[in-house]
């Protein structure tokens, strides 16, 4: 079996390395938009990483400018109610959005898979235990209970974020439950079965392997989705956190401020949909070219 | 379709069941309990009293004995009193959920106008440039936060025509204009989002019903486009997006937590997020217990529906 393995890998690996390269090259130039919101996220990031060296200020540094102070070329962006430079929040609120967005996304993409595997593999009672704990998290209303959580637990960012990860779970594992279901009917499954496989090495080796372009396109999906998910805490002030957050900018509180400074409604909000929507963009690019028959179904 | 009836109801309610514990759980994890929240919050010392309320919610008994006390009051309509009002929960919840309800017609009204349109005219002009404005223009729904929309409509119609949402809630029947004007728009950019997947997923349908032998069957037989179009194609795959209604019935109410809010209507979503700032246990339980419930009910009517209206459909 190993040597097969081996040998099979041996032989394909040279054309292989060259052909991806130019697959990607040649994706990119069938998807110019989801390669174009490619270049914006890394653009983001990049900020979000550079963070300390692109924005003028430290996160929380008040009495930079004068307080309501009008984007200029001097504020980019204004400044807030405490003379705060707004550009340099947001540049710095990019780290923790970001950031937020990515663990739950992939964490929860992961609890997707394994949940999907385990009860796509195993069916039977397995399969519909679990079935009917994704169905009850999935029947959740998504944001009443983070505020139930919340108010039980405190508005500790890792709690909103454990929550987060579990409500993204149910989706991604009923699309790749399918997808293994599926996947098990396949010869090259019955063949490992039939030369004695473990289940094990049947679902790490053969059967995850197919479920991953699917897993690809689910957490980046999830990203711009939990994004949008943890910015909306954050607007109704149920996120408590040091760092600054773009929901947080925008909370439900500082209404009669913004009356005041609209600029300071702006920018946060574009900073959001800019991202969230390089975000899905990308990820229905990538389905189309991974995995074409999720469409319509994210 | 007897047994497949029986079979769903019979999964809906095991799956109740398990939201039914979990809304029960959740409230018994409160760090201390309950009543010393309300201790911390309202300032009541006396010991005497605490026990005696405590004795009240029956929180001083064993787990499983409240688990049966908690279900037998909710199988009798008794959902447990506010903390904040000392009226029953599940009154409290009634008198807030016509404005909800309100809301959330507007909303999908508003999201099947704008998506089932823009889905079909994006789908039979499939890679065109009308086809990707009108995905760019989806994608956007799904990427605007709610709340930044709505901030947007109240801030600047405010600075530029000094213009004032009404506060408060009117009501449908007695103050029509008023009412309309404090929901229209609150209505529309709930539904903003939901119109986003709404038209996606028409736009996906539609393709694929396109691609089938009765739409050519229909052609070769010389029919207008506009007739193949509308009688065979739209009708067919507005089946699909039935099914996406009952889905977006938990988006909704979360999003009604943040359109409440920030319009100012007395709805479940603004009555729910008061609870929480205010630690009334009771309320975010039964809230919690009712919008889940009413998610695992319209999932199941949707499939029952889907499954009457296209019986080729099994499962």
């Amino acid at each position: 079996m190993a040597s097969i393995d081996a040998a099979l890998t041996a032989t394909s690996a040279l054309p292989r390395r060259r052909s991806r390269v130019s697959a990607v090259l040649s994706a990119a130039r069938k998807k110019p938009l989801g390669t174009a919101c490619l270049v914006v996220i890394v653009i983001y990031w990049a900020l979000a990483i550079l963070a300390p060296i692109v924005s003028r200020t430290g996160y929380n540094e008040p009495l930079y400018g004068p307080p309501f102070h009008g984007p200029s070329l001097h504020y980019w962006f204004g400044t807030d109610d405490s003379g705060r430079d707004v550009y340099s929040r947001v540049v710095w609120a990019a780290r923790t959005d970001l950031l937020v967005s990515l663990i739950t996304a992939v964490v929860g993409g992961s609890g997707s898979v394994l949940v999907g595997l385990v009860s796509g593999y195993f069916g039977g009672l397995v399969d519909m235990l679990v079935q009917r704990v994704v169905d009850a998290i999935q029947a959740l209303p998504g944001l009443i209970l983070l505020l139930v959580v919340v108010a039980i637990f405190g508005t500790n960012i890792a709690i909103a974020m454990s929550v987060i990860t579990i409500l993204t779970i149910p989706i991604g594992a009923r699309i790749i439950r399918s997808d293994v279901l599926q996947l098990r009917q396949m010869q090259y499954v019955e063949a490992a079965r039939s030369v004695g496989a473990s289940d094990w090495r049947i679902m790490t080796r053969h059967v995850f392997r197919g479920v991953m372009p699917t897993a690809i396109v689910l957490m980046t999906i999830a990203l711009g989705a939990n994004l949008l998910v943890e910015a909306s805490l954050a607007f109704l002030g149920m996120v408590s956190s040091q760092y600054p957050d773009w929901g947080l900018m925008l909370n439900s509180g500082a209404l009669g401020t913004m009356e005041q400074a609209p600029w300071l409604a702006v920018v946060p909000g574009l900073a959001i949909t800019i991202i969230v929507f390089a975000y899905s963009m990308f990820g229905d690019a990538l389905r189309d070219i991974l995995d074409p028959k999720l469409r319509g179904v994210t | 379709m007897r047994d497949y009836v029986i079979r769903r109801v019979l999964l809906a309610l095991l799956t109740l069941a398990i939201v039914v514990f979990v809304s029960f759980i959740l409230l018994r994890l409160t760090p201390g309990d309950a009543v010393m929240q309300k201790v911390a919050a309202g300032g009541l010392v006396d010991p005497s009293r605490i026990a005696q309320f405590r004795h009240q919610l029956g929180i001083d008994d064993p787990i499983i004995v409240q688990f049966g006390h908690y279900l037998n009051g909710i199988i009798h309509g008794d959902f447990g009193t506010s903390f904040q009002t000392s009226r029953p929960t599940i009154d409290e919840f009634g008198s807030a959920l016509p404005v909800t309800l309100e809301l959330g017609i507007i909303a999908l009204i508003f999201s099947v106008l704008l998506g089932v349109p823009l889905g079909i005219w994006s789908a039979i002009r499939q890679d065109s440039p009308s086809d990707y404005l009108g995905r760019t223009i989806a994608v956007l729904g799904i990427a605007v936060p709610s709340f930044w929309l709505g901030i947007l409509l109240i801030v600047y119609p405010s600075i530029w025509f000094k213009w004032e949402w009404p506060r408060g809630s009117p009501s449908l029947f007695t103050d029509t204009a008023t009412n309309l004007k404090a929901f229209l728009v609150p209505g529309m950019v709930l539904g903003f989002a939901s119109s986003a997947y709404v038209m996606r997923f028409m736009r996906t349908t539609m393709l694929n019903t396109l691609r089938e032998d009765y739409i050519r069957t229909a052609r070769s037989k010389g029919l207008m486009e506009r007739v193949v179009i509308m009688r065979h194609a739209v009708r067919v795959s507005l089946l699909p997006v039935v099914t996406l209604i009952g889905a977006q019935l938990g988006v909704l109410l979360g999003g009604s937590v943040i359109i409440e809010q920030l319009f100012g209507l007395a709805g479940v979503g603004q009555q729910t997020f008061i609870a929480v700032q205010a630690r009334d246990y009771p309320q975010l339980q039964t809230n919690l217990l009712i919008l889940s419930a009413a998610i695992v009910i319209s999932n199941l009517l949707t499939d029952l529906c889907y499954r009457w209206l296209d019986p080729r459909v099994s499962y």
